[in-house]
């Protein structure tokens, strides 16, 4: 059966069911409304494609789904054209029901706005490592409404694009190398100068930790146990467990092989001896 | 060293790279590896194989299933650029050139006669480092040695364990750099980065060579990397460099990091 013969089946039936002239109608409208979306999808596969390796993911996902309801859009307008509703009534109904409903939409639409800002500032990109808050997470998808997160023991995590806004956001693989600080402490009685050699040493030998940029050893503080060292570390962005984890034992072996004590709170009490006359 | 040869079944071989070894067994299609890789500090003068060995101990072993009877062990130059400092700053005033020895330690991996490689591991122990800036740039390995110029008629320290002695380290692939100023200002090389996609590696009475890496500082301040091909200097190549669009990206590559490295 061809499609001459199939739209003709279908006039049939449907003259049977409607009128003669509404009918017509009907197939016309269908026919139109069918163009349309076929249009609107082929523009969005072809810029879709265009876009693809120019623009960033999230920004082509956008434009699609805007040529989407665009094209949505354009076959509701000629649904109502065909029928012969007025649209200038139409609207100014939408417009009165707009406020209505624009008091109760009033969370989506900022969500949608915040969205909108959120695209275009870029401050972070699909498959970058986020913190927001105290939830950190694989940025899986950033939408109009919201952006959805994959954390590290794998929950999904639906955040609204206006909490961004309002929040600070860390981007935390945004640059290439990172800096893992590592806070230790050293007894009183230790050498600081002999302690900076052995941590340089640590570090050099660490194939986790980069040798350019340096390693940053700073004497930090005087505490009530020892002296606080900053130890900070670069590492490219993907080694960080490895770095974490390796650099920790790192300094435990080697500063027990040195001798380098490791202080912790302690409380020395002494017991005063009780005297004769106390006892008595 | 580096040549095809036919395996006895389950026998191990060894290969000995200056202190790292290799292993190999095959029993029909099945192969065995182990590897054991050291610092690069800890270099040692020797190197040979392929000899029957006794099995490697306590060593972490990797299984390979594919049919071949010839195999060989070759050398490649790893895709992460080798980054070498200076031994002192090195002033290369305009019009003038230097010229540097470098031994690159190469990624070794078994490969069957017209058949896939079984496995790769780099056979010395060498800490990363990073070219460019914290918020861009390339991450490279950090050579332990230092860039000395090459100076015409001026031996060279009689060191046992310098590795720019071709004959003494065979295992580690001597590269030779020109850094040539063709700008009219002095540059100052600290550090020299050595990106790879462009070298052949050639072999020359089992010693390994590359092509001549030329770094030219122009006159707009900008730096370009390129190699000179020169296949009868090391008679047979041993590896072919995949240049498929990256002599370009080499190029740019070299001008946006090169160019702050150098202090132009």
């Amino acid at each position: 059966m061809d499609i001459q013969e199939m739209f003709a089946e279908l006039r049939t039936s449907l003259s049977s069911l409607v009128p003669a002239g509404l009918s017509g109608k009907i197939m016309g409208m269908a026919a139109a409304v069918l163009l349309i979306l076929l249009s609107f999808k082929i523009v969005q596969v072809v810029v879709g494609r265009a876009l693809k390796g120019h623009v960033p993911d999230q920004r082509g996902n956008l434009i699609r789904k805007l040529i989407r309801y665009a094209g949505f859009t354009f076959a509701v307008i000629t649904i109502f054209k065909q029928l012969g509703i007025d649209l200038s009534a139409l609207l100014g109904a939408a417009g009165i029901a707009g406020i209505a409903l624009g008091f109760a939409a009033q969370t989506s639409v900022s969500n949608v706005i915040s969205g909108l800002f959120l695209i275009s500032e870029k401050p972070f990109q699909l498959e970058d490592v986020i913190q927001v808050g105290d939830i950190t997470g694989i940025v899986q998808s950033i939408d109009l409404l919201s952006i959805k997160l994959q954390t590290f023991d794998n929950r999904y995590v639906r955040i609204p694009n206006e909490t961004i806004i309002k929040t600070n956001v860390v981007n935390i693989t945004r640059f290439p190398i990172r800096r893992l600080d590592v806070k230790l402490m050293v007894d009183y009685a230790v050498d600081l100068e002999f302690v900076m050699t052995v941590l340089e040493d640590i570090a050099r030998k660490n194939i986790w930790v980069l040798d350019n940029p340096e390693p940053l050893i700073v004497m930090d503080k005087f505490e009530s146990s020892g002296v606080e060292i900053l130890f900070g570390l670069w590492f490219e962005k993907s080694n960080f467990l490895q770095l974490k984890n390796s650099i920790m034992m790192d300094v435990m072996k080697r500063f027990r092989l040195e001798g380098i004590n490791i202080p912790f709170p302690q409380m020395d009490v002494h017991l005063a001896k009780p005297t004769r006359s106390s006892g008595s | 060293m580096w040549k095809y040869f036919e395996p006895e079944e389950a026998l191990w071989y060894q290969w000995r790279l200056h202190g790292s070894h290799a292993y190999l067994r095959k029993n029909g299609d099945e192969w065995r590896m182990s590897f054991f890789p050291v610092e690069f500090q800890e270099l040692r003068p020797e190197s040979g194989g392929p000899l029957p060995c006794d099995p490697p101990e306590s060593a972490p072993i990797e299984f390979a299933v594919t049919h071949g009877t010839r195999v060989a062990l070759r050398p490649r130059l790893s895709e992460l650029p080798y980054l070498i400092m200076a031994r002192n700053d090195i002033r290369i005033l305009p019009g003038a050139d230097a010229r540097f020895n470098v031994a690159l330690p190469p990624m070794i991996r078994f490969e069957i006669e017209h058949g896939p490689s079984l496995g790769e591991t780099m056979p010395f122990i060498l800490s990363r480092t990073w070219f460019g800036d914290k918020t861009g740039g390339s991450l490279c390995l950090s050579m332990p040695t230092a860039l000395d110029p090459r100076c015409r008629g001026e031996k060279e320290e009689e060191n046992p364990l310098n590795t720019w002695d071709t004959e003494t380290f065979r295992s580690l692939v001597h590269c030779e750099i020109n850094v040539r100023n063709e700008s009219k200002v002095a540059v100052n090389l600290e550090r020299l980065a050595i990106f790879t996609d462009l070298i052949n590696i050639y072999e020359r009475d089992g010693i390994l060579t590359t092509d001549l890496v030329v770094v030219n500082s122009l006159a707009d301040g900008g730096l370009k990397m390129s190699v000179e091909e020169n296949r009868q200097r090391g008679g047979g190549t041993l590896v072919t460099a995949s240049r498929v669009g990256s002599s370009e990206l080499l190029v740019r590559r070299g001008v946006n990091f090169l160019r702050t490295i150098t202090g132009l």
